[in-house]
């Protein structure tokens, strides 16, 4: 079975996945609360519930409502938000590209700072700047995003004013989020670069490729490297997927526009179009990145094949 | 093997398409970003415009550190907008004082959306109340003044006659007349009386509500099912939308482009991160003062204080009774507060708690409940004590007159007296995340009723579950919860909270129901609220609930801004300056 055969395989089951998730949140949202109770407060009556849910369609059995749900999803309509009265998939899409951009510069930062990190510290082994570098990374893993978020908002925000709190607009907007949200993913690649180089340092096939007389930076960068980004990337294609909807508390300190908070609110609302709208993109997008994760594998080693 | 390795691109080129795609994406996105809709590219354009004019003026009398940022501002929206502000502080200090051309408002959360009958939140609504005008409008002593109404007459009690106001335009030309105030309030029936018009939200307001008349171009007359004086203060949250662009766009434009005939309308609408109003040359009412208002949404409290110390925004919602000292100590921030229409208590299941029926044990569990400490201690002085479930200013009266003072000593001898000795063991539940201090207010009580012998077990479910269970006329023996009355009339809230075989009722006197019924029956003022007075009397005496405290609305605002809160809860753009 070569690559595409093998991506084709994936596609079709990644359907059934985001199938069977859909279900699942459909069924567990509406036991947990109706959005006509939320909207229309304490203090209305059965009777005006009983209008506002039957022009809803929220009256109809649980099977037929998800019935509806998923013919309509294959269409392309994922029904009109309840609380916003506009096509829910149009509010998720609007949302969307904020939620991308700041994902790419997390993790783009993440990678750029905890790479070398992680390199420099397996190489300089239990010296100064390994410890400095683990410490550094320590700290990272064990702060909470929305301490940090608060901190960096009354630091670079309030006291030296050098950036702009919350919203969007300007790249500037973008730096506090990225690096509240970055500061785990950062911490965590950081430390598994460090352990994997050094198992991969210790190989026989660098010792060779170091006994042939190749310079220690090709050696390091060509060949250990290479080996030991593999754990570095699985993790990576986890945790993009994890930031795509999981970015929740960052957005909401910086009142970033992104599909986390979106999905928070439409919750707490019971907002189900809404809710089932995030949960579609965001299940695609994890099953997308986890694809690629798994191909991206054998362009790094070559011995895993999917045949 | 090797055939598949063959068709397989090579490791080299994997790579660059990889990396090509990821960098257009980038590259891609970030300018959609930027550049996302025309409206925010006519942003920029205006704002760098008004700018270069500005500039001009200002080279002769700011300061060259001001003519400096000027000139290095980038052209982004925000950055300008930064500048735009030091520009106005220059103009203000040189020349006589003029209005601030923006007022930029954070609450916690974004509207839902523009249709003003669809919705029922107040932040939705402090937006939507620059946009469109009510019929009728409650001034601050709580008293009904005319808006687009502008005089009320009831023939009976059963026929409310409005005279609307002339002149007044939809911004989009259209004419405000009694054919269109009519289709309002068809709207709002149940069903409604539009051919294929939805039920709205707020329909469950107007449930008495029979028919509208049209009399003539300027009067209508409303017939309603039964006696019904709340409606008068309903239609003061009625906001009046358009009757032709309706009819020619359907009801779901309104949505997202709405037509009031409100002092402000809408600019621009970025969904979660801000929504701009422009004022109105040409409002009936005479233009606003305040050129644009701006509203964000900004759910974390510590960032909405921390916007409005560096001066991004005007004023600022929902500020914790714990930081407000320490705001109202910085120079340019003033902490503003009014009392609020909410007010809290601790509901009592007479229905399945036997227990809770001896009035003596209800008398009990208020007098073991130390209110003035949970207003000093959670609520930090930022909560008002009140003898029932009326707030102190609901007009014209204040029956406030006498509390069940703290008395641990005389809870223990009612309980005695009605034969728990020792007390008993009973569950208390508080939705979390509703409504302010409930969670810490709802466990000091449950320590408090623990002191005196009651048992008291505290759940605390989401408040999406609790409103379920409501709804399914299911509360725990004690709930914690707070009730909003924007109606300013405590027989709404009393009607549904404490009157029999109402959804919201858990309590049931024959006497008291008669008092309500009565009230309903009775529109003439005076009458209307000596029924009122005796009906809180006999609900002090019986005390169905824990009566606690009314919220007090605290705000952050700039103190150059001229704006007193709202009662309401109103941010209005056309009262500060």
């Amino acid at each position: 079975m070569n690559i595409w055969r093998y991506i084709a395989k994936r596609l079709l089951s990644a359907i059934i996945v985001i199938v069977g998730v859909t279900a699942i949140i459909f069924i567990i949202s509406r036991l947990s609360g109706d959005p006509v109770d939320l909207m229309l407060g304490l203090e209305a009556t059965p009777e005006s519930r009983a209008a506002l849910r039957h022009a809803l369609g929220l009256d109809q059995p649980l099977h037929i409502q998800y019935f509806i749900f998923l013919s309509n999803a294959l269409r392309g309509d994922f029904g009109v938000s309840i609380r916003n009265s506009v096509p829910a998939m149009e509010l998720v899409l609007e949302r969307l590209p904020n939620t991308l951009i700041l994902t790419v510069v997390t993790v783009l930062l993440a990678v750029a700072i905890a790479i070398p990190i992680g390199i420099v510290s397996a190489l300089k082994h239990n010296s100064v700047i390994d410890y400095a570098g683990m410490t550094f990374t320590f700290v990272g893993q064990s702060i909470p995003s929305f301490w940090l978020g608060i901190l960096l908002i009354l630091f670079l925000g309030v006291q030296l004013r050098v950036l702009p709190i919350s919203g969007i607009g300007t790249p500037a907007h973008l730096i506090m989020p990225a690096i509240t949200l970055s500061s785990f993913l950062l911490a965590s690649l950081a430390r598994l670069t460090r352990s994997s180089m050094l198992e991969t340092l210790n190989r026989d096939y660098v010792r060779t490729a170091r006994a042939k007389g190749l310079k220690y930076s090709t050696v390091v960068i060509r060949h250990a490297l290479r080996t030991a980004l593999i754990p570095v990337v699985t993790v990576l294609g986890l945790q993009v997927a994890a930031l795509m909807g999981g970015a929740v508390i960052t957005e909401q300190i910086f009142a970033y526009p992104g599909v986390g908070w979106l999905a928070i609110t439409a919750i707490y609302a019971r907002d189900f179009p809404v809710v089932q709208a995030v949960v579609f993109v965001v299940s695609v997008i994890v099953v997308l990145a986890n694809l690629v994760v798994d191909v991206v594998y054998t362009y790094l080693d070559p011995r895993i094949g999917y045949g | 093997m090797s055939s598949s390795e063959s068709r397989k691109p090579d490791r080299r080129s994997f790579l660059k398409i990889v990396g090509g795609t990821l960098a257009g994406l980038v590259v891609g996105s970030a300018a959609g970003y930027y550049l996302r809709s025309p409206e925010i590219r006519e942003v920029i354009r205006t704002v760098t415009q008004t700018e270069a004019a500005r500039t001009v003026t200002q080279t002769v009398t700011a300061p060259a550190t001001t003519v400096t940022q000027t000139i290095t501002a980038p052209s982004t929206v925000m950055q300008t907008t930064t500048v735009t502000q030091t520009a106005t502080v220059t103009i203000t200090q040189t020349a006589t004082p003029v209005a601030r051309p923006r007022l930029t408002v954070a609450q916690g959360v974004d509207p839902t959306t523009m249709d003003p009958d669809m919705q029922s939140e107040t932040p939705t609504f402090v937006v939507l109340f620059h946009v469109y005008d009510s019929f009728l409008e409650v001034d601050r002593e709580g008293k009904l003044v005319p808006k687009l109404a502008t005089s009320w007459t009831y023939q009976d009690p059963r026929t409310l006659d409005l005279e609307l106001r002339r002149g007044v335009k939809f911004s989009n030309g259209e004419e405000f007349n009694a054919e269109v105030a009519a289709f309002n309030i068809r709207r709002m029936t149940t069903p409604p009386l539009i051919p294929n018009a939805k039920p709205t939200v707020l329909a469950r307001d107007y449930l008495t509500v029979q028919d509208v008349e049209v009399l003539d171009s300027y009067r209508i007359r409303i017939k309603m099912k039964q006696s019904d004086p709340l409606l008068l203060r309903i239609l003061r949250n009625k906001l009046v939308i358009p009757k032709k662009y309706v009819e020619e766009n359907g009801f779901d434009i309104l949505a997202t482009k709405p037509v009031g005939t409100g002092p402000y309308t809408l600019k621009e609408w970025i969904k979660g991160d801000h929504l701009t109003l422009v004022k109105k040359a040409d409002y009936w009412g005479g233009p606003a003062a305040i050129d644009e208002v701006v509203f964000r949404p900004i759910p974390e409290t510590a960032t909405r204080v921390a916007e409005l110390r560096v001066g991004n925004v005007d004023i600022i919602t929902n500020v914790p009774p714990d930081q407000a000292g320490v705001l109202d100590a910085e120079p340019n921030i003033d902490i503003r507060t009014v009392p609020s229409v909410r007010v809290a208590f601790v509901m009592m299941n007479t229905e399945t708690n036997e227990k809770l029926r001896d009035p003596r044990i209800r008398q009990a569990l208020n007098y073991a409940v130390d209110v003035n400490s949970i207003i000093q201690h959670i609520f930090q002085g930022y909560a008002k004590r009140i003898s029932t479930l009326c707030p102190s200013f609901f007009a014209p009266y204040d029956p406030n007159t006498r509390f069940y003072e703290y008395n641990p000593a005389k809870a223990k001898q009612l309980l005695a007296d009605a034969g728990y000795k020792d007390g008993f063991e009973i569950d208390m539940e508080v939705a979390r995340g509703r409504w302010l201090g409930a969670e810490a207010a709802a466990e000091a009580i449950a320590g408090m009723l623990n002191a005196v012998g009651i048992k008291t077990t505290l759940y605390t479910p989401e408040f999406g579950v609790w409103a379920k269970g409501t709804q399914e006329h299911k509360i725990r023996s004690l709930a914690y919860a707070a009730w909003g009355n924007n109606t300013f009339n405590v027989l709404q809230s009393i009607n549904a909270l404490l009157h029999s075989n109402r959804p919201f009722s858990w309590y049931s006197n024959a006497k008291l129901d008669a008092l309500i019924d009565q009230a309903f029956d009775t529109p003439d003022l005076e009458k209307h609220n000596a029924i009122l007075r005796q009906a809180l009397d006999l609900i002090f005496e019986e005390a169905p609930y824990i009566f606690l405290y009314q919220h007090v609305d605290i705000y952050g605002v700039n103190s150059k801004v001229v704006w007193q809160p709202r009662p309401d809860e109103l941010i209005l753009g056309y009262e500060a300056r």
